[in-house]
């Protein structure tokens, strides 16, 4: 191990490998920045362009615009509401009421210490970790895997926002079901393909996330006007404030920063869940642990409510590459595009990953490190400057996205069919998040489909039938904690009615 | 009929239609008696879309009564966009990758509103022509020529 770390080491040092790293961070940034395009649509862009780098430079610049877009969409988020990316949702929450506030440095500068700590300390983990990991991972059985793959799509949509449980559940279904165009991988039976030849290997997952977020993110910013220009202009007019944190500041948000870092990094490692759970999770367990006055100041601009989701939605950047480069299975929809670039780099990621090539995969995590600290000695810097490029007017902005994604998606395929059936998908999209559906499940149920369809597959034929789920101790348990994740938000929404029931008879 | 039950009616309607394909799926004489078939998941899929779209429409919608109110949305806008993109992948091979994405980005930006004749075409030109020497000069990636490069 020691050796492949070393060898990492000399990989990721190189004058190449450490230019990508500041190329990736800071492309990375910028993308996130722009609402509309996250580290999905990033990362997608990159592979046509990587295609010529040997795969440790490819990756280490895709993981830099990772963390980068992540970043970057944090200060679209603090600035202007206006998250590029779903892990930073969150992070609108207590940071634009700081912003409003007139706190938009310190705002930014709690973002990017939280991302640097959270990031840092979950790439310790992984670097710990992850052998270990997939050793106890490859005990693991396919009933295993469905279960987990279960819980991660229920906890997505349990998640996903009070009322809108049900929701987020059929959106997962949906995703579901696209996964099942195509030909069916275990008979090689065409499954709604209408006929047509376009559709037999399926819709690419590129394609449905380009479409479902970088073009309806777009169109929706000229559907509803040029409101977010006005926004972002107000908010880079002005100065954005001191950097500076108080010592009491820092105490005050420290503790949360390790909870939430543990939490991101263990939450990112399991299937299905990424970022913007683990960003969700984290801001949720801090309301809970935070006393009663602090509680309060939730959703108004509390710094720990900020910390959290920013520490733990990078914490789970890093522990998102555990299944990605130890079993081969994405733990987000950007470890999942990361997937198949590994792949077109002929490299099979896998326990094998480890033996076969550890240059690889040792590079990709010491220039986590790098990367965390361009990112705080780079980037914090030169917030002020880039977030200028949020005035851009969006009569030239939105064009330019969709040309990128358009042909993001084109230069995989170089087929004019995707090009069609993504201006439907962007057009359903665009309805959907009229009707307040979320799109993350519907991504993640995509993502996870076929792989859940295998998993389901071959447990059913191992145990002859359905009785996998009571009678492997594990799976029972992922179960249980599936079942108990259901009845969270169930429970809650009977009592929240109750209250306000009370309240009306009270009242 | 708020919009929360319109779409779930319209939901409830696709599960049942994915529901009716899946059952078409052909399968293979005597997979019947398997466990597992190609239908297996799609048919459970649809149920469980059925079950969830009915009771978003039979359960009280939290959010009925509180709908914002409606905005003025440029819809006309967003449909002359769609055209364009379809516009752009009916002429990117026929045309040739320079010119489509050309014409696509200055007309995307005359649409939105651009009226300074410098900037849509300087910004369409050079985006165009930086991405056409990008990919096919600098990265060596084969773009179909079309009638006008």
């Amino acid at each position: 191990m020691i050796e492949g770390i070393l060898s990492g080491i000399t990989t990721a040092l190189t004058p190449t490998n450490l230019m990508m790293v500041f190329i990736g961070c800071f492309a990375g940034t910028f993308i996130g920045m722009l609402p509309g395009l996250g580290p999905i649509s990033a990362i997608a862009l990159m592979i046509p362009i990587t295609y010529g780098f040997d795969p440790a430079a490819g990756l280490i610049l895709m993981a830099g615009v990772y963390y980068g877009a992540i970043f970057g969409g944090s200060t679209s988020s603090i600035l202007i509401n206006a998250p590029g990316v779903a892990g930073t949702v969150a992070t609108a929450f207590d940071g634009y009421p700081l912003a409003k506030a007139g706190h938009a440095g310190k705002a930014l500068a709690i973002a990017a210490y939280a991302s640097f700590s959270g990031g840092t300390i979950a790439a310790v983990f992984l670097l710990l970790a992850a052998p270990a990991l997939a050793t106890v991972a490859l005990s693991f059985q396919s009933a295993d895997y469905f279960a987990l793959m279960v819980l991660g799509l229920t906890a997505v949509s349990a998640f996903a926002g009070q009322g809108q449980f049900l929701k987020a559940i059929m959106m997962t279904i949906v995703g579901l079901m696209l996964a099942t165009i195509g030909t069916d991988a275990a008979e090689g039976i065409q499954r709604f393909t209408f006929g047509r030849l376009d559709l037999l290997d399926g819709i690419s997952f590129l394609l449905l996330a380009m479409a479902t977020f970088a073009l309806s993110e777009a169109l929706m910013t000229i559907l509803k006007g040029d409101k977010l220009s006005e926004e972002a202009h107000k908010a880079t007019r002005g100065q954005v404030g001191s950097l500076k944190l108080t010592r009491e500041e820092v105490k005050h948000i420290a503790p949360s920063i390790g909870r939430s870092s543990i939490l991101g990094f263990l939450i990112g490692v399991l299937p299905g869940a990424g970022a913007t759970i683990a960003s969700f999770l984290a801001y949720g367990m801090e309301r809970n642990f935070a006393s009663a006055a602090e509680k309060l100041k939730f959703g108004k601009g509390s710094l720990r409510g900020l910390a959290a989701p920013e520490t733990a939605n990078n914490a789970a950047c890093s522990g998102s590459f555990v299944p990605l480069l130890t079993l081969g299975i994405p733990g987000s929809g950007t470890t999942a595009v990361m997937l198949g670039a590994l792949l077109s780099y002929n490299v099979q990621p896998g326990p094998q990953l480890f033996i076969e090539r550890p240059e690889v995969f040792w590079s990709v995590i010491i220039s986590m490190y790098i990367g965390n600290i361009v990112l705080l000695i780079l980037n914090l810097p030169l917030i002020p400057y880039i977030s200028r490029l949020l005035v851009l007017p969006s009569n030239l902005l939105v064009p330019l996205i969709l040309f990128f994604s358009l042909v993001g998606v084109y230069l995989v395929s170089f087929n004019t069919f995707d090009i069609y059936l993504m201006v439907v998908f962007a057009v359903i999209a665009l309805g959907l998040r009229l009707f307040n559906y979320p799109l993350a499940p519907l991504i993640l149920g995509f993502i996870l489909g076929g792989m859940m369809e295998e998993n389901l597959r071959r447990a059913l034929n191992i145990y002859d039938g359905y009785s996998f789920l009571w009678e492997r101790p594990l799976t029972l348990c992922i179960m249980l904690v599936t079942a108990f994740v259901i009845a969270v938000p169930v429970v809650q929404g009977f009592r929240q009615k109750r209250a306000i029931e009370q309240a009306g008879e009270g009242g | 009929m708020s919009r929360d039950r319109l779409s779930a009616l319209i939901l409830l309607g696709l599960s049942i239609g994915y529901g009716v394909l899946a059952f078409r799926i052909k399968l293979f004489p005597g997979s019947e008696f398997e466990l597992f078939t190609a239908r297996t998941m799609p048919v459970g899929l649809a149920v469980a879309g059925s079950i969830v779209s009915f009771l978003m429409l039979v359960l009280p919608s939290r959010t009925a009564g509180d709908e914002p109110a409606r905005k003025v949305l440029n819809w006309g806008k967003v449909a002359a966009l769609c055209g364009l993109m379809l516009f752009y992948g009916a002429t990117i091979t026929r045309l040739g990758f320079l010119a489509s994405t050309w014409l696509f980005l200055a007309g995307g930006i005359l649409l939105l509103g651009e009226r300074r004749w410098a900037v849509v075409l300087g910004l369409s030109v050079a985006v165009a022509v930086g991405f056409w020497v990008l990919l096919s000069k600098l990265l060596g990636i084969y773009l179909e020529p079309g009638l006008l490069l």
